[in-house]
């Protein structure tokens, strides 16, 4: 069986899949693509046999709905967390917003903000962090199939945007903030699609344990 | 002991269970799904620098309740808990990998985390097991750390943002969100007077690691029901009171069935810090505001 479940903030995919194991009395259930734990929205499960299919669901496409609140970028994700830059944000219409989103549509580069690193001597590279030294990484190929802009409520810019596997939507909303001449950091983030798997029909906890 | 008929060994002190952490648990049940043996993982209980450095006593970010139910999820297969004693400590890395890894182990391969040392004196590193095990045709796959942007994800950074308050950061970071088993005890009921009853819950490890002093946004888990509140950490300062007591207002209609029991909480949101106000009401104000605001954020939760 396939589940698709609309994940609330504060769990993380395990904590699904413990839950889900409960409710439907079965031992192997597994999850395609895991959300950070305070990310919310489409977590696809798969049971018995199906967890086979995980896989491909793993790589297909997923849309999300971001908030970029711009001016501030923070290195916490804490309300009061450490913010990192503070700047002005510049009169904006949402025709422009519009545009510089459309400017990011189609295959590019991206800098991924997790990573193990790999390739040199890890401790020597640990080191170099501690001092707050950059550490080069490797772009990775990304393609976004379609962004567009929902809301803008100054400072905040809610926009829908869909993607290939490995794109991170809060480096996407950096680059925005970095377009648009000044910085930001994304305040919400909800998955509204895994491949052909919609939010619309997805389940919530709740609903499953009452069924 | 019984022996083990090949095995996937690792060896780590794996506080938190982290990110980095769950990279080499992972290594680790992939390389045992893929040759058709035992995911083992050791490690030692107490925390060894609580033993080797008795004065500074570490606080912790999780039990070893808490890391075996993480481990059993993550898919290990075996989980052996050496007691870490000082007549432990002494044992060389030679030793150790002879005497406990290779005969009760026969490992095919060892998974390392980059940082990790174990023995006598530390000897035991990844350097070392790279001789160690090349010349006993075993395999080694020393696993690097996994950085967010500048941030390495470690235990100590971990532990660092915590006692600054950065719960999201942390549990960001910690791939669970920060929290630990309490027990509800009655507390001064003087919140029941100011309109905010709270239940007084105590950590029931001794090493827990608390956060900052503040308000939080929380969650209990009792029994598979949740229940959100606001938590306030700290000393009171308002009524003069000096030691430091966690006390939480949940959001449910009545708290009588609550004491006593053991609640999990977790630590969601930092809501502010704690203040000293002139008088009882300015804190029953601020009070309000702060449950509105919980009650906003709580609905991302649900």
């Amino acid at each position: 069986m396939i589940i698709n479940i609309n994940k609330p903030a504060g769990w993380t995919s395990f904590d699904v899949v413990k839950k889900v194991r409960g409710i439907i009395k079965e031992k192997k259930v597994g999850h395609a693509g895991t959300l950070d734990p305070f990310a919310e929205g489409v977590l696809v499960l798969g049971t018995g046999p199906d967890t086979k299919k995980l896989t491909d669901i793993t790589t297909a496409n997923k849309t999300y709905r971001a908030e970029l609140t711009l001016g501030k970028a923070t290195d916490t994700q804490d309300r009061d967390g450490k913010i990192s830059a503070d700047e002005v944000v510049p009169e904006l219409t949402k025709e422009t917003i519009a545009a510089v989103l459309a400017s990011f549509d189609g295959p590019q580069e991206q800098i991924p903000p997790m990573y193990s690193a790999k390739h040199v001597n890890g401790q020597r590279l640990y080191k170099l962090a501690r001092k707050n030294k950059t550490v080069e990484r490797a772009p990775v190929r990304i393609s976004i199939e379609q962004i567009s802009l929902l809301d803008y409520t100054e400072p905040v810019i809610t926009f829908n945007v869909t993607c290939s596997k490995g794109t991170y939507v809060r480096v996407l909303g950096a680059d925005i903030a970095a377009k648009l001449g000044t910085v930001g950091h994304l305040t919400a983030l909800t998955r509204t699609r895994v491949g052909s798997y919609h939010i619309s029909d997805a389940t919530t906890i709740e609903e499953l344990s009452n069924s | 002991m019984r022996d083990c008929a090949g095995s996937v060994v690792t060896i780590g002190t794996f506080d938190g269970l982290h990110r980095g952490h769950q990279d080499i648990i992972k290594t680790l049940t992939t390389i045992a799904a893929a040759k058709g043996i035992l995911a083992t993982v050791i490690t030692f209980e107490p925390h060894p620098r609580h033993i080797l450095d008795k004065k500074n006593k570490l606080s912790l970010l999780m039990s070893l309740d808490k890391k075996e139910a993480l481990l059993a999820e993550l898919g290990v297969d075996v989980l052996l808990v050496i007691p870490f004693t000082e007549e432990f400590s002494r044992i060389t890395a030679e030793a150790f990998m002879d005497d406990v890894i290779m005969k009760h182990f026969h490992p095919a391969e060892i998974v390392i985390g980059y940082d990790h040392h174990f023995g006598h004196k530390r000897q035991g590193s990844p350097k070392f097991l790279q001789d160690y095990a090349g010349k006993r045709g075993i395999k080694l796959d020393i696993i690097n750390p996994v950085a967010d942007d500048k941030v390495f994800i470690s235990s100590t950074h971990i532990r660092d943002l915590i006692g600054k308050g950065f719960v999201r950061r942390a549990s960001f970071e910690l791939g669970w969100v920060y929290g630990f088993r309490t027990k509800v005890v009655h507390g001064s009921g003087r919140g029941k007077d100011l309109e905010f009853p709270t239940a007084n819950v105590v950590p029931l490890e001794n090493d827990q690691l608390m956060p900052k002093p503040g308000v939080y946004l929380t969650r209990g888990r009792l029994n598979g029901d949740f229940i959100v509140g606001m938590c306030n950490f700290g000393t009171r300062p308002t009524f003069n009171e000096t030691e430091l007591v966690m006390e939480i207002n949940f959001f449910i209609s009545s708290m009588d069935d609550i004491y006593n029991r053991e609640i999990y909480i977790e630590f969601l949101e930092r809501i502010r810090d704690e203040k000293k106000f002139d008088n009882p009401d300015q804190l029953v104000t601020q009070l309000r505001q702060d449950k509105k605001y919980c009650l906003k954020l709580k609905k991302k939760y649900e």
